[in-house]
């Protein structure tokens, strides 16, 4: 990172490759969408090389400022296409896998997919860290600015919130 | 570690555990996942609080499946980072915060000056005296233009 920091464009070409995957997994299952997710990526990255000054390593980590930064395009992004970011049945097929599947378990991902984009905003960010990114909840806390326990009421709220949205539609996730 | 960091967790508190950490044991805090895992061998509400938990994160795997970023996609951003002074960005970066500070006095003494002008010295009032003044000199000139001469003029004894 100090490399990039002295405008080194071959450390920068290195630390696009280590963290593009998981920044641009980490957009599109914010955003649902793989237009949206790269461009996003590359906002995010070429904001990192425009700003690599800022970056303090003693104050924060590099990878929690990174996903900060993600995570700030992300909602501005949603902010600007409010009309157009919602769900809808495109934005749910995984390419290759929804049409292989029972029609039972695609009810069920419709249904846990709008209720994912029903949740608040910090519910589906920490969610989306800790389970899919991989983030212990501490690291999740970094990026979301709030405390560890904050960072766990917003997960068991969101676990909470989709068990129930998806009661109806999937007995097995009911509490038994 | 005390007598209660040995028993089983309480069903309920097992409930909170999945909630807020989710059905896969490794992300469990270590302190809770022995007694979290002695729960489970003993009680069957347990095992299907599990069950429960660990179907939510499956469908939550499917759903959140992320396809790849396209392979060029990296190549792309690198092409388009602009080209970088490092000096001056160095310069910026280290000296934005100590000019700042040195120009806060002069900021300051520029607003306090603003605010705190008496009101007799304002540009308003220095103007106004200023014309008063020249127009008094005028005065005075157009006077002198109409002196009486000295034959015409009132003697101090009329």
């Amino acid at each position: 990172m100090a490399r990039v920091t002295a405008g080194d464009r071959d450390a920068f070409a290195i630390l696009v490759a280590r963290h593009l995957d998981a920044i641009h997994a980490f957009n599109y299952r914010l955003t649902r969408n793989v237009d949206d997710a790269a461009e996003l990526a590359q906002e995010t990255f070429l904001r990192v090389w425009s700003r690599a000054q800022s970056w303090r390593p003693g104050r924060v980590r590099f990878a929690t400022w990174l996903y900060r930064i993600a995570r700030n395009l992300c909602i501005d992004a949603h902010r600007r296409r409010r009309d157009t970011m919602p769900l809808d049945e495109t934005a749910l097929v995984v390419p290759g896998r929804n049409l292989e599947i029972a029609p039972a378990q695609a009810r069920l991902q419709t249904a846990l997919a709008e209720a994912l984009a029903a949740l608040p905003e910090r519910q589906r960010t920490a969610l989306v860290l800790c389970h899919s990114q991989g983030l212990s909840n501490r690291q999740a806390a970094a990026v979301l600015g709030v405390s560890v326990d904050a960072v766990e009421s917003l997960l068991a709220r969101a676990r909470r919130t989709l068990r129930r949205e998806l009661r109806d539609v999937h007995d097995d996730l009911a509490d038994e | 570690m005390n007598e209660q960091d040995k028993e089983p967790l309480a069903v309920a508190e097992l409930a909170a555990l999945l909630d807020r950490h989710g059905a896969r044991p490794m992300h469990w805090p270590p302190g809770l996942r022995p007694r979290a895992e002695a729960l489970l061998a003993a009680s069957a509400d347990a095992r299907a609080a599990l069950r429960t938990a660990q179907r939510l994160d499956a469908a939550l795997d499917a759903v959140l499946a992320a396809p790849p970023a396209a392979p060029a996609l990296a190549t792309r951003i690198v092409a388009r980072a602009p080209q970088r002074d490092a000096w001056l960005d160095w310069l910026a970066s280290r000296l934005w915060r100590p000019v700042g500070l040195a120009c806060a006095p002069l900021l300051l003494g520029f607003a306090v000056g603003a605010v705190a002008q008496p009101e007799s010295l304002g540009l308003d009032a220095v103007l106004e005296a200023a014309l008063e003044d020249r127009a008094l000199a005028a005065f005075e000139t157009d006077l002198a233009d109409y002196e009486l001469p000295s034959e015409l003029a009132l003697g101090e004894n009329g």
